[in-house]
């Protein structure tokens, strides 16, 4: 069985942990690829960077509670998720590309290099799925190549995956 | 340099890589090797089913044997054989082959001797010889693939401790698989055993390959379960309500990251 490795941008955590009811649509598709991916037989490896554990962090009143959920969400052994550490490697490629794209925000490009370098199939952001879509949006670096040797990003909005659509009645 | 010492006759393979660059079964299939090689000539020299016993140690990346029960002239004389097979194997002289080896001999040598086509050069040394350098060009590209050294910490399940010599253990990186070699300290054995086939973070001096995948890890300075999960990550969301205030998700990764970079 070939492993497909995704990786989930900080937002989609943020999101998911949230759970707005404006956002209620991603979070639904959010929930469903969890649901996939924690299958037993799931071949889905989750990719994130320790950057997201640190990102990870309620803007104000941030309390026990959150803290415990936070890290029943990270830092547990879960079979479908690796908590992949910024590495001399991953630093390296982020510091090359941010060179050639100075605006690109420090975080993003240690998580593009994070997930090149594991050779994530898809990268999977929100960022860049608002209103008012910025130049530097990790969405707009679709295909891009981090690093000589190392395969195209596919940086996408996650959506609903075909077999998990319900039926309309 | 090998020597006689306390009544001991030694001999010596010592890889000239950095023990943390060593593959993962160099010490057992070596030790392995080094017994099989002087058993055989023992037997081919005396006739008997050998007597000798021998004595391995490993001391970082030296392997030594050390003997008695047999009279010194006959221990010396198994040294310098098994000296005179490497030899005979470096430079090729199908005449330099020592009476004592038959074909299994020699091939115990060529086994020891083909770790040094995988990258591993070594010194084969024994008394009253000249130190005996087997090497390769492969030894420069194999230190090239390690591109990179830092402080950091692997996770993954651990398996395979080895107390044999310097104690470590392997760690099956999850996600990945890699095997990851570890070296710990002999204090740390009872804490590694009870640790077997968990998942557990290690921090320490990690070597990586190329590729970015961690080859070996050193010096560790600790060691974690990670712990099972309470619950199904899918009954965690919304528990976090309100973490980005009045801020969409979107809004509020923006504003996170841009004051970050502006601060």
């Amino acid at each position: 069985m070939n492993l497909v490795k995704e990786y989930w941008d900080s937002c989609l955590w943020i999101s998911y942990l949230n759970d707005l009811p404006e956002e209620k649509d991603k979070v639904d598709i959010i929930d469903t690829l969890i649901r996939k991916a924690q299958k037993p037989n799931s071949n889905i490896l989750i990719v994130v960077s320790t950057i997201v554990l640190a990102e990870i962090q309620p803007r104000d009143n941030y309390n026990q509670i959150h803290y415990r959920e936070i890290r029943e969400m990270f830092y547990k052994a879960r079979h479908f998720i690796k908590v992949q550490t910024v590495t001399p490697t991953i630093a390296d490629i982020a510091s090359q590309f941010r060179t050639s794209n100075p605006n690109v925000n420090l975080f993003d490009a240690i998580q593009m290099s994070t997930a090149a370098l594991e050779r994530c199939h898809i990268l999977y952001t929100l960022n860049g799925s608002g209103q008012r879509p910025r130049p530097n949006d990790i969405l707009k670096f679709n295909g891009v190549v981090m690093a000589p040797g190392l395969p195209p990003l596919n940086i996408q909005i996650p959506v609903m995956p075909p077999d998990s659509q319900l039926p309309l009645t | 340099m090998s020597k006689m010492t306390d009544g001991h006759y030694t001999f010596s393979i010592k890889s000239e890589l950095p023990e943390e660059l060593l593959p993962i079964d160099f010490f057992e299939s070596t030790l392995d090797d080094l017994k099989q090689l002087l058993s055989h000539i023992e037997f081919a020299r005396t006739g008997d089913q050998p007597q000798a016993s021998w004595k391995i140690e490993t001391d970082g990346i030296y392997v030594v044997a050390s003997v008695n029960g047999l009279p010194g002239e006959q221990l010396e004389g198994i040294l310098w054989d098994a000296y005179a097979g490497f030899e005979a194997n470096e430079y090729g002289k199908e005449e330099n082959w020592p009476k004592s080896y038959d074909e299994d001999t020699k091939q115990v040598i060529k086994r020891i001797a083909n770790r040094v086509k995988k990258g591993i050069p070594m010194v084969v040394q024994v008394a009253e010889r000249e130190p005996l350098r087997i090497t390769s060009p492969e030894q420069v590209r194999r230190q090239r693939r390690e591109k990179y050294i830092a402080w950091s910490s692997v996770e993954g399940t651990l398996d395979v401790i080895s107390v044999h010599g310097r104690p470590f253990f392997v760690l099956y990186e999850h996600g990945s698989s890699s095997r990851v070699r570890c070296t710990f300290p002999d204090d740390w054995t009872e804490k590694v055993v009870k640790l077997l086939s968990k998942r557990v973070v290690v921090e320490g001096l990690v070597y990586y390959k190329q590729s970015g995948e961690p080859e070996r890890l050193s010096k560790p300075t600790s060691i974690e379960t990670v712990p099972e999960p309470e619950s199904e990550i899918s009954a965690l969301r919304g528990t976090v309500r309100g973490m980005t205030g009045e801020l969409s998700t979107y809004e509020y990764v923006q504003q996170l990251r841009e004051k970050d970079e502006s601060s």
